[in-house]
C-alpha cells in the first residue's frame, strides 16, 4: 500500500492497493458464508417424522366424545375405531366449537358429525384442528343406535418419568416440539386448553404418550406450566380409554427429575 | 457531512457494497434452504424460517464486529467500514423477521398477548440454565432496533456524537444477549461439537482481534512526552511527519493530530466530529483534512470543515524549534483560527 494511497468511501472509487485487497476479502466472506451453511444444517439434529396439515380441511365424520379429554371417535374398519384429539385454532382447546354444538344437538354422542378439520398426526395419534370458524354449519346424522361404549380399563398406580408436553405441537405443529425451546409455546398451548401429555421412552427408542388429566377426571393443564418442558416424574392412577393411555393425577404429584434427557423407562408398580 | 439530509447519494462504491450484501445474503438462504430440505426433509417451513434468519443474523453481526477492529489493523479493511451501516441495518432486519415471526409462532393465537407470554410463559428468571431464552433474544432486538432507526447521520447529528457513538456501543451487549440466547434456547437441543465450536470460533474471533487493535491503539496512547517550557510537548522530529499527514499524540485527555502540508505545521484534534474518526490517520486532500473512517473534511488551520458545513474540532498551537515539532496540549475553542507554522528551508 503506497503511502499516499487514501481511502475516501464517497469517492466513486477506491485507491488500487484498497480495491485489491476489497477484491481479496469478499471472496473469502463468501467461503464464510458457505461454511456456515453447510456446516449448520448437516450437524443439526434430526427432526421427527410427523405431519402437519394446518391450512388444509379435510372433512372427517365421527361421533364426539369429551372423556379423557374431547375426541372425535372414527370408524377406521368392521368394529374398529381410532380416537382423534380435538382442538381449537392455534393455541386454544376445542370449546367454543363443541359448545356451539351441544347447544345445537345436545347429547353430542348420539351423533355422526363430519367436522372440518386441520390433521396432525405422528406415530399413530391424530389430533384435529377444528376452528369455530369453519364448524357453524356441518352434516351430521343422528345415530340408529349408539357405538360401543368406550373401553375404559383401570391398570392401577403408576410411575412414570418424562416429559410434559402439549399434544398439538408435539404430535406435528411444531418440530421440535419438545424441550427447552419450544418449553414456553407449550406452556401457551396448555394455558390454552391443549391436552397436556406424557411423553415416555421405552429405552428402545419408542415413545408412549399419556394424556394427563385430574384425579376426578377434570382438565389440569394449569397445575401442570411449571412443569412443561422438563425432565418430570409422575405418580397416579393409569387408565386406558380405548386406544389411548390416560394418567389421572394430583398435581401434588409432579416432581422435576434429575436428568438432561427426557427418554427414561416408565415402570409400573402397586 | 451535515448540511441539510438528502436521500443517500448511492456512488459505485455503495452499490457494490449492497449488492456484496445482497449477494451473500441470497447465497445463504439458498444453501441453508437447499441442505435442509436435502439433509431433513421432515423439517417443517416454519423451522426452517426461524433458523435460516437466527443462523444468518448471528452470522451478519458476527462479520459486523469484526469490520471495525480489522479496519482499526489493517486501512485496507476500510472499504467494509465506510458503509457498515448498511450491513448493521441488513442484519437488523434479518434478526427482526426471526424475533417477529418467532414471536407470533411460539406465542400468538394464545389466550394471552404474545408480548406477554414471551415475559411470562417461562418464569425462570432465578435459573441459569432454565432461564427464559426468548427474553434475551428480545432485548438484544430492541438494541438492534435503535441502532438500526438511528443510523441515519440526521440522528448522529441531533443526538450528539457522544449519545450516539455510546447507543451505537450497545452492540456488544446485543451480542452478548445473543449469544446467551442462542447457548440457552436451540443449543440446550443440539448435541453436535461442530455448532458450539462454531459460536466459539466466532466468538474467539471477535475478542482476540478486538485485544490486537486495542493493543494497538494502548501502544500509540502510552508515548512518552517530554515537556518543554510554556507546556508546550514534544511531537516528533519534522522529517518524521509525511507530507500531508500527520503524526498523532495523545497528552492527558488530548488526542492531538499534527499535519504538516504545504510546507506548514497545523494541530486539531484528533477525534473527528462524525463518529470519533482517527483524523490523524487521515490525509489532506484538496487543502482538507479527511478523515480515514467517512470522508468528513476539516480545514487545518481553524479545524473547520470548509462551508457551508458546519461541524468544527478543536485546534492547538504547534511550534518548530530546530527541525523539532512541538504541540501545546491546552485546547482552543472549536474552530480557532491558528496561524500555522512555515517551515522553512
Amino acid at each position: 500500500m503506497g503511502q499516499d494511497e487514501f481511502y475516501i468511501g464517497w469517492q466513486a472509487k477506491a485507491p488500487q492497493s484498497y480495491a485489491q485487497w476489497t477484491r481479496l476479502v469478499i471472496p473469502l466472506i463468501f467461503v464464510l458464508v458457505l461454511v456456515v451453511a453447510v456446516l449448520y444444517p448437516l450437524n443439526q439434529q434430526g427432526f421427527s417424522n410427523s405431519t402437519s396439515e394446518l391450512g388444509k380441511f379435510t372433512k372427517i365424520e365421527g361421533v364426539i366424545y369429551k372423556y379423557p379429554v374431547p375426541m372425535l371417535k372414527v370408524k377406521i374398519g368392521e368394529n374398529l375405531y381410532q380416537n382423534l384429539l380435538l382442538v381449537g385454532f392455534g393455541k386454544q382447546d376445542a370449546l367454543p366449537t363443541l359448545e356451539y354444538l351441544e347447544q345445537q344437538f345436545g347429547n353430542l354422542e348420539a351423533y355422526r358429525m363430519v367436522l372440518n378439520a386441520e390433521m396432525v398426526y405422528y406415530e399413530g395419534r391424530t389430533v384435529l384442528e377444528v376452528p369455530f370458524s369453519q364448524n357453524k354449519k356441518i352434516d351430521f346424522k343422528k345415530l340408529d343406535k349408539p357405538l360401543p361404549p368406550q373401553k375404559i380399563e383401570s391398570l392401577g398406580k403408576v410411575t412414570l418419568q418424562g416429559e410434559i408436553v402439549d399434544s398439538k405441537c408435539y404430535l406435528g405443529v411444531m418440530k421440535p416440539g419438545f424441550g427447552k425451546i419450544h418449553q414456553s409455546c407449550g406452556v401457551r398451548c396448555i394455558s390454552g386448553g391443549i391436552p397436556p401429555m406424557l411423553v415416555t421412552q421405552n429405552g428402545k427408542g419408542a415413545s408412549n404418550y399419556f394424556i394427563l388429566i385430574g384425579a376426578k377426571g377434570e382438565p389440569i393443564g394449569k397445575d401442570l406450566l411449571p412443569f412443561v418442558g422438563k425432565a418430570v416424574k409422575i405418580s397416579g392412577e393409569l387408565e386406558k380409554v380405548d386406544e389411548w393411555m390416560v394418567l389421572k393425577i394430583n398435581p401434588e404429584n409432579v416432581h422435576f427429575y434429575a436428568s438432561t434427557e427426557f427418554e427414561s423407562v416408565y415402570y409400573t408398580g402397586n | 457531512m451535515s448540511v441539510g439530509y438528502k436521500p443517500v447519494l448511492w456512488n459505485r462504491q455503495k452499490r457494490m457494497y449492497d449488492f456484496v450484501i445482497l449477494g451473500a445474503i441470497l447465497v445463504y438462504c439458498v444453501i441453508f434452504i437447499g441442505l435442509n430440505v436435502v439433509y431433513h426433509p421432515e423439517i417443517a417451513p416454519s423451522t426452517l424460517i426461524i433458523r435460516t434468519t437466527a443462523t444468518l443474523a448471528v452470522l451478519m453481526l458476527h462479520i459486523i464486529l469484526c469490520i471495525g477492529p480489522l479496519a482499526r489493523i489493517d486501512r485496507r479493511f476500510l472499504p467494509l467500514l465506510y458503509n457498515r451501516r448498511h450491513l448493521g441495518v441488513s442484519m437488523f432486519l434479518v434478526a427482526a423477521f426471526h424475533g417477529i415471526f418467532s414471536l407470533f409462532w411460539f406465542h400468538g393465537s394464545g389466550n394471552v398477548n404474545p408480548l406477554f407470554s414471551l415475559f411470562t410463559s417461562n418464569l425462570q428468571y432465578h435459573s441459569f440454565v432454565d432461564f427464559p431464552f426468548q427474553t434475551l433474544g428480545f432485548v438484544a432486538l430492541l438494541i438492534l432496533f435503535m441502532m438500526a432507526a438511528s443510523s441515519h447521520d440526521f440522528w448522529l447529528k441531533n443526538l450528539d456524537p457522544k449519545v450516539w457513538k455510546t447507543l451505537h456501543m450497545l452492540v456488544y451487549w446485543a451480542y452478548a444477549l445473543v449469544i446467551m440466547h442462542v447457548m440457552l434456547g436451540a443449543y440446550q437441543m443440539e448435541q453436535s461439537p461442530v455448532l458450539s465450536s462454531m459460536l466459539g470460533v466466532g466468538l474467539m474471533v471477535i475478542i482476540t482481534l478486538h485485544l490486537v487493535a486495542g493493543f494497538k491503539e494502548g501502544r500509540k496512547d502510552h508515548q512518552r512526552h517530554q515537556f518543554i517550557e510554556n507546556g508546550f510537548v514534544k511531537v516528533a522530529a519534522l522529517d518524521e511527519i509525511p507530507e500531508n499527514r500527520a503524526k498523532i499524540v495523545h497528552i492527558g485527555k488530548e488526542s492531538i493530530a499534527v499535519f504538516k502540508y504545504d510546507h506548514k505545521l497545523s494541530a486539531i484534534s484528533n477525534i473527528c466530529k462524525h463518529q470519533n474518526g482517527p483524523l490523524g490517520e487521515g490525509k489532506i486532500v484538496d487543502g482538507c483534512i479527511t478523515c480515514p473512517w467517512h470522508g468528513y473534511q476539516y480545514l487545518p488551520h481553524n479545524g473547520s470543515s470548509p462551508p457551508p458545513f458546519t461541524e468544527k474540532v478543536a485546534t492547538y498551537q504547534v511550534l518548530l524549534i530546530d527541525q523539532v515539532v512541538y504541540v501545546d496540549p491546552k485546547p482552543f475553542p472549536e474552530g480557532t483560527a491558528v496561524e500555522p507554522v512555515m517551515i522553512y528551508g
